[in-house]
């Protein structure tokens, strides 16, 4: 259904957090198919099989990382009009306006790529790609990614042009590329780290060009050296029937199941193998810790540049890269069920109710603190179970030392300090 | 005071953020196994490298290029050509920013040199963290400002030095000039290994083309230089079998090291060393032979 045209500026918030939330569920589905990839020969694959599958892991997971840029980007649309971020979203699976597709976690597969292609699918169509209308039309929401952002666009001139103030909250306190460590330092240009392009938003050209870059990502064929997320995608379905005109069997991805749960009575959904369950369990407690040290980065008020720099320290490189993903990886190679059934565990992305902001600064690095002292000890306890990857002893000991370097910032913060106080040695 | 004038190209074989660091195979980063090779250990090695590639297949490995004395040069001591090694498997360590803050600190653990061999000469010392506490690792210590300070990088980007000493003076057309040497190569390879080897290698510098984030990464490693300046202070080790030095050197005092690190060849997994070892010297009455 065709987006209402903004007249306020709760209009342009509650599209926004629409945004924000597909966006969301965007990334956690790519990450989610991506992390089921197979990695050797001895899961069925020829040396030469594993190479185009290494090639489409790594094209899928740097659309992932975009899909966060686009939603760091949208918490900064956010912010500047002087709105809370959202990182909340449905648990997986639900439904969507977009094509008329379910949002949920499936494996690799033909049909997993066509259905990332669909959601990325340019404004103007592909006579190659051929996508389901939305089911219903009078299904609230957007039928395409491009379909809400271009309300969004009209939705920030319109209000721009207003005798009222648009924009409230600068850059000091929005999500920058050279906080988040994108902005590669190199002669005449900065920008595009890990394939992220972050920005800040303080007027409404800063805005147009946040949400005309999110655009032209998803759909154009190139943007500033990087593939477009469709054209990824539909170069990565043509590579796929190629390599399965070769082999019909083959299969890139591990059998793992559809929406993982860590609730019973799902079908082949619910977890049942002990060891999965916990693990599961584990990385659940993880993405959300992950996600509260966000919010609060993303909404902090009186946190000095320092202490927010703390905050990114936490949630980004060392939770996003040492602790989510090779969690996810240790999951897609345990049996999901007891007695084995032959299918993979994976990692379910749940959330309980909403991400929860922690409003108050002392308390809320007071709970964070000690959220990571609680997920150590899980982490730790999970990689003693039987049979458990000797990875997990690693990831558990990354996250040992993460608190430990929090606690150190959180003694400092209250002794009004911007150093860490001496080691634990 | 003796000065030891080292460098030479070193391997380490490991995954890149955005990889985790312990990521056997890298995925998302620049590096990569390839086919036929085994999984990453993250071991920066000065000599013996393992598996090897082409075209660094025989030139990994950093000796004394140089020797001074009171600043004169040696040209005839026996140091000059004796390996650079270092002991006990160290590793880059940092575990994405978790054992450092800061990125482009790469702090080197443990760090333990060895200047030639136990049966003709040997200069062996290892820098510690606290050396009345030897045994501890960077993970004891990371959170201590004082004793992890002095083992703290600077860093260059674009670094001229590097460019001169690797011959690596343009990025893009470097990796260029490998991609289309090694399609020529596999238009050539027979074994069916190497093949799968070269066409994993051409697939990922084929990337610079589609991800600007691998291209940065892989053209930043080539020209980042990581400069050190700390002293080695563990119990030392002197052997000199062949009676090469023509002097003692000093062993309660500490010796000096600085050096750079750099141009690493994310494609080809090595970087270039080059550093000096500054030892305390008094050469014998007579005329000196080192």
């Amino acid at each position: 259904m065709a987006e209402p045209p903004v007249r306020t500026r709760s209009d342009l918030v509650a599209l926004l957090t629409t945004a924000a939330e597909i966006e969301h569920s965007l990334m956690v589905q790519y990450l989610f198919a991506a992390l089921t990839m197979k990695h050797g020969t001895d899961e069925g694959l020829t040396e030469h099989q594993l190479i185009r599958v290494a090639h489409w892991e790594k094209q899928v997971l740097a659309v992932a990382r975009q899909e966060m840029e686009h939603l760091g980007l949208v918490a900064n649309l956010m912010t500047a009009i002087g709105a809370a971020p959202n990182l909340s979203r449905p648990n997986f699976p639900y439904g969507t306006s977009l094509y008329g597709h379910v949002m949920e976690l499936t494996r690799f597969s033909q049909e997993s790529v066509h259905r990332f292609a669909c959601f990325e699918m340019p404004q103007s169509g592909d006579d190659d790609m051929k996508c389901p209308s939305p089911p219903d039309p009078s299904q609230p929401g957007p039928s395409s990614i491009v379909e809400l952002y271009e309300a969004i666009r009209a939705g920030f001139v319109t209000l721009a042009g207003r005798p009222e103030p648009l924009f409230l909250v600068g850059a000091d306190h929005q999500l920058g590329g050279k906080a988040l460590g994108t902005d590669f330092p190199r002669v005449g240009a900065m920008g595009g780290g890990y394939d992220v392009f972050m920005s800040t938003v303080t007027d409404l050209a800063s805005a147009l060009a946040v949400i005309d870059l999110i655009v032209e990502q998803g759909e154009a064929a190139e943007v500033a050296g990087d593939e477009g997320h469709f054209v990824a995608f539909k170069s990565i379905l043509a590579e796929y029937a190629a390599m399965v005109g070769q082999d019909p069997s083959f299969e890139p991805a591990r059998h793992v199941v559809d929406n993982p749960s860590t609730e019973p009575g799902r079908g082949p959904s619910s977890l049942t193998d002990p060891l999965a369950l916990a693990v599961a369990g584990l990385f659940d407690s993880s993405y959300r810790t992950m996600l509260r040290f966000l919010l609060r980065l993303l909404m902090s008020t009186d946190e000095s540049p320092e202490e927010s720099s703390a905050l990114t320290a936490v949630a980004f490189f060392p939770l996003m890269t040492m602790v989510i993903r090779p969690l996810a990886e240790v999951l897609t190679a345990l049996p999901a069920h007891s007695p084995d059934s032959g299918w993979r565990a994976g990692p379910p992305f749940s959330i309980d109710g909403s991400v929860g902001f922690l409003p108050h600064r002392d308390a809320a690095w007071a709970v964070l603190e000690q959220e990571l002292a609680d997920l150590a000890v899980l982490a730790g306890q999970v990689a003693e179970m039987p049979g458990a990857p000797p990875r997990l002893a690693y990831i558990a000991r990354t996250i040992l030392l993460v608190g430990r370097r929090f606690s150190a910032q959180v003694v400092a913060a209250q002794q009004g300090s911007t150093s860490a106080p001496g080691g634990d040695s | 005071m003796m000065d030891l004038h080292f460098e030479g190209w070193w391997q380490c074989r490991f995954a890149t953020d955005p990889d985790p660091t312990d990521d056997p195979r890298g995925v998302s980063g620049p590096t990569f196994i390839t086919p036929g090779e085994p999984v990453f250990d993250r071991v920066i090695r000065f000599q013996n490298p393992v598996a090897p590639r082409w075209p660094f297949t025989d030139r990994i490995g950093v000796t004394v290029r140089s020797v001074t004395i009171g600043g004169v040069e040696q040209p005839g001591s026996g140091l000059v050509g004796q390996p650079v090694d270092l002991s006990g498997e160290p590793q880059f360590r940092q575990r994405n920013l978790v054992l450092v803050d800061q990125p482009f600190q790469v702090l080197i653990d443990p760090f333990d040199l060895q200047v030639g061999t136990p049966d003709s000469v040997l200069l062996r010392r290892a820098a510690l963290w606290d050396v009345t506490r030897p045994d501890l690792t960077i993970e004891d210590v990371f959170l201590d400002e004082v004793l992890i300070a002095p083992r703290m990088n600077t860093v260059a980007i674009q670094s001229a030095e590097v460019a001169e000493a690797t011959g690596i003076l343009d990025y893009a057309g470097y990796r260029r000039e490998r991609l289309a040497a090694l399609t020529e190569r596999l238009a050539r390879a027979t074994d069916p290994i190497e093949q799968a080897a070269l066409e994993r290698r051409i697939t990922a510098l084929d990337d610079d083309a589609l991800l600007t984030g691998v291209r940065l990464a892989s053209e930043q490693f080539l020209g980042m230089q990581v400069t050190y300046d700390f002293v080695l202070d563990g119990t030392p080790q002197v052997v000199d079998a062949a009676k090469v030095l023509g002097g003692s050197v000093g062993t309660s005092q500490s010796w000096g090291l600085t050096m750079w690190w750099g141009g690493y060849d994310v494609d080809a997994l090595v970087g270039y060393v080059r550093g000096t070892l500054s030892v305390p010297f008094v050469a014998h009455p007579e005329a000196p032979r080192a």
